[in-house]
């Protein structure tokens, strides 16, 4: 049976009024995202979001008058963020603050569409449970298939040291390579054994049996140093070393 | 910025090219300009003024017109050299740190008393507000850059301050040095 999908709400925030009419137009034409209101002043936008509860709100972060981290707090706690932003140094903050993507100025609609895959993604994961099954059965071999133009490459899941998301991909990292997926982190946590695989970073998925060593680190925070042939290290969150230290009781 | 701007102009290449156009020429004007004086150490002030304009007229594209910028310069200034960028770097974050909501106002003057020069840029913006006091921390990596330049002007001064009076409030920079 078709499920009827939802089209999803959005609410789009920036200082520039260019940069407004830009993610409008390449927004425009897509039949899973609707644009319900925009605003140039962050004060006004938390006023409007919550009134409106846009599924979705595209977050402009250096603006002069409150910068975009300042106004999560006030905004509704099941709304999806996306930054935009033309700078790069905030992606990890932008991370920590739950978001589901960074979008780096000015960005093509294809890299918009990951965007709003992973939203969609991220809203099917917090839904029901039920729906999570379902999906479950595409990973049992415990073979990933990775196609890169005409080749397919076939991954061990058990081969894989960690998944690593990127510029709205992610990269699936093996002893000394790393293979792209058509997926995200949110799907496949949902979706692999969480014995296993854990997510303790916003962009990092790891599997347990290729950790080497785990560090103390301030805030309570852990920094992973995994098995592989560049021994990478991963800091974790805060909630992420919680987890962690859960499942082997450090 | 530059980000920013090429945002900007894939925005403005389908509302309005000419636009678009534009601010495409401006800002490669912007771009030639601070690769050819990464090398030099000196530029005449007329020359920098005449990048601090195109520079505007980009961030004028991108915010819409709520910008006005005053220049009043003293005629015998304008063959003065300067460290490369000085005066651009006021003028931006003059408009990076505040809002254009109710139109940003911004007045660079510089003038000649005797042997003194000052360049003075305010704006009618939130100002540096109670970060002055606390000395370093309010300086980002363009204020630490311009300090480090102007130690190639004679005994340069440079002054953070908020004003307050009855024209209004924000932000006023003052460099002055001998010449």
């Amino acid at each position: 049976m078709q499920e009827e999908i939802a089209m999803l709400k959005a609410y789009i925030v920036d200082d520039e009024k260019p940069a407004i009419m830009k993610l409008e137009r390449q927004l425009s034409p897509l039949d899973s995202v609707e644009v319900i209101g925009s605003s140039q002043s962050p004060t006004q936008a938390i006023k409007e979001i919550n009134k409106l509860q846009p599924d979705l709100v595209f977050l402009d972060i250096n603006m002069a008058e409150l910068s975009g981290f300042d106004i999560i707090p006030f905004l509704p706690v099941k709304t999806q963020i996306v930054f935009t932003t033309a700078s790069e140094k905030h992606a990890i903050q932008a991370f920590e603050k739950s978001a589901v993507d960074y979008l780096l100025k000015p960005f093509d609609t294809d890299r918009l569409l990951k965007a709003i895959v992973k939203v969609e993604h991220a809203i099917s994961a917090s839904g029901d449970i039920d729906n999570r099954k379902e999906i479950a059965p595409e990973y049992n071999q415990d073979i990933l298939v990775s196609k890169q133009g005409d080749r397919i490459f076939f991954v061990k899941l058990a081969d894989i040291y960690y998944f690593k998301s990127m510029q709205g991909t992610v990269y699936g990292h093996t002893v000394n390579k790393a293979y792209p997926f058509s997926t995200s982190l949110e799907k496949l946590e949902a979706e692999l054994n969480p014995q296993n695989f854990i997510r303790f970073h916003r962009s990092f998925l790891i599997n347990v049996h290729h950790i080497k060593e785990v560090q103390r680190w301030f805030g309570g925070k852990l920094l992973v140093i995994m098995s592989d042939s560049n021994l990478t290290e991963i800091s974790s969150s805060r909630d992420g070393a919680k987890v962690l230290k859960r499942q082997f009781n450090l | 910025m530059l980000f920013n701007s090429l945002n900007t102009i894939s925005s403005l290449i389908y509302t309005d090219p000419q636009k678009a156009d534009m601010v495409l020429h401006k800002l490669a004007e912007l771009l030639r300009y601070s690769l050819d004086v990464s090398s030099n150490k000196f530029v005449t002030l007329s020359v920098e003024i005449d990048v601090v304009k195109k520079y505007l007229e980009i961030e004028q594209a991108r915010f819409e017109d709520k910008l006005d910028v005053s220049f009043a310069i003293e005629q015998d200034c304008l063959n003065l050299l300067l460290p490369p960028l000085i005066l651009q770097s006021l003028v931006e974050n003059a408009i990076k740190h505040n809002s254009f909501s109710n139109g940003l106002l911004i007045d660079v003057r510089v003038y000649n008393k005797g042997h003194r020069v000052s360049i003075e840029v305010a704006d009618n913006g939130v100002g540096f507000g109670a970060k002055l006091n606390s000395e370093q921390n309010f300086k980002g990596t363009g204020l630490k850059n311009i300090e480090s330049q102007i130690k190639l002007l004679h005994r340069a001064v440079i002054k953070f301050s908020n004003y307050s009076d009855v024209l209004g409030h924000g932000a006023h920079v003052m460099i002055s040095f001998d010449i």
